[in-house]
């Protein structure tokens, strides 16, 4: 060959491999289809046992937000489609019928699921979902018993109802609790023996209609049991590390604490084969106020050994009630499978063993205080 | 004589170390560690570091097999050292086997970019633009080949380690980090085996060996070396973080666990979110470098079975493995039965093959040792180290 045949060649070849594998195959532009950034899951008719909902910004909407004009109120930010049948790719084929786009399913950031959606289902859908592979395993996931309000209530931040709720969940240090769970972290959980899954739970304040994020939901396997009250949330958020600015009060001497947030090791142990499980918190908070103006150091241990004391009470009462309720959010039975294999694999069903595990809370906690300058 | 030296410029120790860790660096990684942890659960981290002790041993033994005749490839040599006919089945089989290991590549890179990254493009222009980019890999020579793998290669891997460290930030269960005590070995063996695939490639050092620089060799033995302990290294550091991400119970139900968890990094803030996508998207790279040293080594055994001495046919025999490769990887509709190929024959074959022919070579060495000394001399003679190599 000669040298110009050759360079031609080559240049033919390094053009030809850019183009096949460019991803236009098929031209269809990313701004010509319809990106889903929601989907929720609920329950349909018996003959369809899935409803599905399927979320994408409107065109308008995404030109107005990409040129940081925020969301006007003319034009609806959202639409939706809905589908149902027996399995996701129904209730996808019966949304795409409705819209004369490309429903693109590789740009999903937020789950909803309803709280009484039937596991059976659930555990179909959640294979589903893990199987599309355009999707990476990282949108959120969030229960509710309002599912149609949650994605329609006015947010105080003047965007996308996803946006909302996925910047709320990966900002681990901007709620109470860092609540935030993954789809990934969630079909973990769901498969791992021994630790029963749990999602954020979302409310809708009758009053206002506003969200309120602050609570958290709890599963047996994938059966939705209860939702714990706020206070509770942020004795959970404690349990399992993800407190960021928890507060408590103790009215003996009108102390206020604020900003508790540390770390949470979970142990397992058997004793005379009785299950023994532990929780080290390792806590740091500030001091908000107490009813004198100055404190010396002892004074200021004796607040921090007081506040332990209640905020392990409290932490305790939480751990009774998943017992009662047989839930078991923080996976002691996954730690006791890791730390003594043998010992679980004697066990049956977890559930019939996790109430009868002893709980033992130590909070260490450390209290910062600013002092009371004038 | 079929001389290896005639085919200069032969390649340094470095880019002989690239080369053999480019030739199974890629293999299996996209499902690493399912096999292990199906089988062995959280054992697996053992079932590793087995199969890295016995690639370690295999491969002393291919180059013990190969410094009887440095000069010479294996497949010429063996001829006249094991007598023709053995000499032409192992030639044989050699060839087909690294065209097989090729085509499992193939099948499974495509299906994973079809499915995860580019659902529009259909099968075949995928198939076909990874054919076309490892022969255009190959089609310049050895140390044309050896010097992109360094180039593109290298930092591939580099980055590849950062991101994994990235993906440390994962992690949910420290306790899974440490190796557990209370093994079972059958499992551990069973996983072991099954995971075997992924140092299955490092054969390529048997046919490389005579290429490199005479003065070069025992330092591209001990670059071969680094480069296992360095995978065995990084390969552990994925298995750990995986396994502390994900746990036991939900790695075995991961399509690529590998990929899975790397699509899991992102990076809030950065222009590219999703960075983890992007690495897997350079594994390309990784890919095309495997199939190219693959496709590299076919056509150096099909010229020493065909007794084709000239150096221009390279590329003749190049064209064909090619579309060998190409034409068979068409022919497998999706990835579970590339997976299936790979259980069924390739790792019982590729074993059996790393142990046994070694061990037979150096043994008849042994006793023909005449034989052994004549071949040697006679190659030699034409390659006095460094001076016919500018």
């Amino acid at each position: 060959m000669t040298n110009p045949m050759r360079r031609f060649f080559q240049v033919l070849a390094v053009i030809g491999l850019l183009l096949s594998l460019s991803g236009c195959w098929g031209n269809r532009p990313v701004d010509e289809r319809d990106m889903v950034f929601t989907i929720d899951m609920a329950n349909g008719s018996p003959k369809a046992p899935l409803k599905m909902l399927f979320q994408f910004p409107t065109p308008a909407a995404l030109i107005d937000y990409s040129a940081h004009k925020g969301l006007s109120s003319k034009n609806a930010p959202v639409a939706d489609v809905t589908g149902s049948g027996q399995t996701v790719a129904q209730c996808f084929n019966q949304g795409q019928a409705q819209v004369a786009r490309d429903l693109y399913l590789g740009q999903i950031q937020l789950v909803e699921v309803a709280s009484n959606l039937k596991p059976q289902i659930f555990s179909q859908a959640l294979l589903a979902l893990t199987r599309i592979g355009t999707m990476d395993m990282t949108p959120f996931v969030f229960v509710t018993k309002d599912l149609t309000t949650a994605m329609r209530a006015q947010t105080p931040q003047a965007q996308f109802p996803t946006l909302y709720y996925s910047s709320l969940y990966s900002c681990t240090h901007c709620a109470t609790d860092n609540l935030g769970v993954r789809l990934w972290q969630f079909a973990a959980e769901d498969q791992t023996p021994g630790v029963d899954p749990h999602l954020p739970y979302v409310s809708i304040d009758p009053a206002a209609q506003t969200i309120v994020t602050d609570r958290v939901g709890l599963y047996r396997h994938l059966q939705f049991v209860t939702a714990l009250s706020p206070q509770q949330t942020q004795d959970f958020g404690l349990l399992k590390g993800l407190a960021n600015k928890v507060s408590v009060f103790i009215p003996q001497g009108q102390i206020s604490l604020r900003s508790i947030h540390g770390s949470a090791h979970l142990r397992t142990a058997v004793v005379h084969g009785k299950v023994q499980a532990t929780f080290l918190l390792n806590l740091s908070s500030t001091l908000a106020g107490t009813a004198t103006v100055t404190h010396t150091p002892a004074g200021n241990a004796a607040i921090a050994a007081e506040a332990s004391k209640v905020l392990a009470q409290n932490c305790l009462r939480l751990l009774k009630y998943t017992q009662a309720k047989d839930v078991d959010p923080w996976g002691v039975g996954r730690m006791l499978d890791w730390q003594h294999p043998n010992t679980f694999l004697k066990f049956r069903h977890w559930h019939q063993e996790y109430p009868k595990v002893t709980m033992t809370v130590h909070v260490k906690l450390h209290v910062y205080k600013l002092g009371n300058i004038k | 004589m079929n001389n290896a030296s005639k085919r200069l410029p032969r390649i340094s120790g470095l880019q002989f170390g690239t080369m053999v860790t480019a030739g199974y660096m890629a293999m299996g990684v996209f499902y690493f560690p399912r096999e292990l942890v199906t089988a062995a659960g959280r054992d697996g981290i053992w079932g590793l570091w087995v199969d890295g002790l016995v690639t370690f041993a295999l491969m002393g033994l291919s180059f013990k097999m190969s410094r009887m005749v440095p000069n010479e490839t294996f497949g010429q040599f063996s001829s006249q050292l094991l007598s023709k006919p053995v000499g032409v089945v192992l030639g044989l089989v050699t060839i087909v086997y690294h065209l097989l290991l090729a085509v499992v590549m193939v099948t499974q890179f495509t299906w994973l970019t079809n499915n995860d990254f580019l659902p529009d493009t259909p099968v075949w222009v995928i198939k076909t633009s990874l054919v076309i980019a490892s022969l255009y890999m190959a089609w310049f020579g050895t140390a044309t080949l050896a010097r992109v793998l360094q180039a593109g290669y290298i930092p591939m891997v580099a980055l590849s380690v950062l991101t994994l460290a990235l993906a440390g930030t994962l992690i949910r269960h420290p306790v899974l980090l440490v190796p557990p005590v209370n093994m079972q070995v059958i499992p551990l063996l069973q996983g072991s085996y099954r995971q075997y695939f992924i140092f299955l490639g490092f054969e390529v050092s048997i046919t490389l060996y005579p290429f490199i620089r005479n003065e070069d060799r025992r330092v591209g033995e001990r670059y071969a070396y680094g480069g296992l302990a360095l995978m065995i290294g990084i390969l552990t550091v994925m298995y750990e973080v995986c396994m502390a991400t994900f746990g036991p119970a939900y790695i075995p139900l991961l399509r690529w666990p590998m990929v899975t968890l790397m699509r899991t990094v992102e990076i809030s803030g950065f222009f590219i979110d999703k960075w983890g996508s992007l690495v897997i998207v350079l594994w390309t790279v990784a890919v095309l470098g495997f199939m190219a040293v693959r496709l590299w080594c076919t056509a150096h055994d099909l010229a020493g079975l065909l007794f084709i001495r000239s150096v221009g046919s390279y590329r003749y025999l190049l064209l064909p493995s090619a579309v060998a490769v190409w034409i068979v990887a068409m022919l497998v509709p999706n990835a579970a039965v590339s997976d299936y190929m790979t259980e069924q024959y390739l790792v019982p074959t590729g074993l059996l093959y790393l142990s046994t022919i070694p061990l037979i070579t150096i043994t008849v060495g042994l006793i023909r040792k005449k034989t052994v000394r004549d071949l040697r001399v006679g190659t030699e003679a034409q390659s006095t180290p460094g001076s016919s190599l500018e």
